[in-house]
């Protein structure tokens, strides 16, 4: 376990033993900079699940360390996004509790849930 | 490189096929209806073939719920289908931007997906009014991360120059700037550099 000031001092978040991995690894979800990363608290959502879902995809081969931190930024963007959203129906439903239909309303009505109709049904 | 998710799988091969020409994400769809087309070998074993499917992968709904409750009023509640939902739909649009960034990577003949792929495919698909603030934390990433190296500090402290005096202290950058002014090149001592990054 690394106890040099730079890891510690980073964001406040502890270190944690990193296993070596630089840019893209062979699989293993836990490549070092990117559980700093998380530790870091930069990102909200396990880059390393991120990441494993990206490496579903047939087509892709490699992605760097930055990419998987990005998309994760940005799904928590479009958390929020989808969220409000939703939240407009709900409140037109008089309801303080958003429910699926909300979502189903605001993916319907927004362009850019488009890619998302069909996928709940 | 992962090779066990590398497409040795016929009907990966065909919906590869199908959301390349397609306008609309299929991937999601067609499994449900070719489960007898070996897409359900993690019932064999699960993680024995690895070929996971997209939507096998979800991100842990408490992360997401958490998330939602950022953006909603305080007294605001979530249904539990709801943040089903929006966990659904959150590996769908990690999917989606993926494979848009993996086909221009493959366009331009590289072969790894970079910050700048992504940030191109949030452009293409709509979701332009990220791409702002994604450069931003991008930017913070890349501060954080440059510590890690630990080794080529000498990079990162000429850019880091001038943050010197005020993040010494408040927010230490890399030990090799803590302690030199600016003369890195003796203090790398520092046990950061797991690895040979990059």
């Amino acid at each position: 376990m690394a106890t040099t000031v730079s890891e510690l001092d980073r964001s406040g978040a502890e270190d944690e033993p990193r296993s070596a991995e630089p840019e893209e690894d062979g699989g293993n979800g836990q490549a070092g900079p990117i559980a700093a990363a998380q530790q870091h608290r930069l990102a909200k959502l396990p880059l390393s699940r991120i990441k494993a879902l990206m490496k579903a995809d047939p087509d892709v081969s490699l992605a760097s360390q930055e990419s998987v931190f990005i998309i994760a930024k940005a799904t928590e963007l479009f958390v929020e996004m989808i969220a409000k959203d939703a939240l407009v129906y709900a409140q037109q439903g008089k309801r303080k509790t958003l429910q699926r239909k909300d979502l189903d309303n605001a993916i319907e009505a927004i362009d850019e849930f488009a890619f998302l109709e069909g996928t709940l049904d | 490189m992962d090779g066990d998710s590398s497409t040795t799988d016929a009907s990966q091969l065909g919906i590869t096929g199908e959301y390349m020409a397609g306008s609309h994400f299929v991937l999601a769809q067609a499994p449900e209806d070719e489960g007898d087309e070996g897409l359900d070998d993690h019932e064999d074993g699960n993680g024995s073939k690895d070929n996971l499917r997209e939507q096998d992968i979800y991100l842990p709904i408490a992360n997401v719920a958490r998330i939602m409750k950022n953006a909603i009023p305080q007294t605001g509640k979530i249904a539990k289908d709801a943040k089903e939902c929006v966990q659904e739909c959150v590996s769908e649009f990690i999917s989606f931007i993926t494979s848009e960034a993996s086909e221009r990577c493959h366009q331009e003949k590289r072969k790894t997906i970079n910050g700048e792929d992504i940030l191109f495919a949030m452009s293409t698909l709509g979701f332009d009014m990220y791409v702002e603030p994604l450069k931003l934390y991008l930017q913070k990433f890349r501060e954080a991360m440059k510590g890690e190296k630990g080794i080529n500090t000498v990079t990162v402290t000429e850019g880091m120059g001038e943050e010197l005096t005020d993040e010494t202290f408040t927010n230490p950058l890399p030990a090799g700037i803590i302690t030199a002014d600016g003369q890195q090149q003796n203090v790398m001592v520092y046990t950061t550099s797991y690895q040979q990054v990059r």
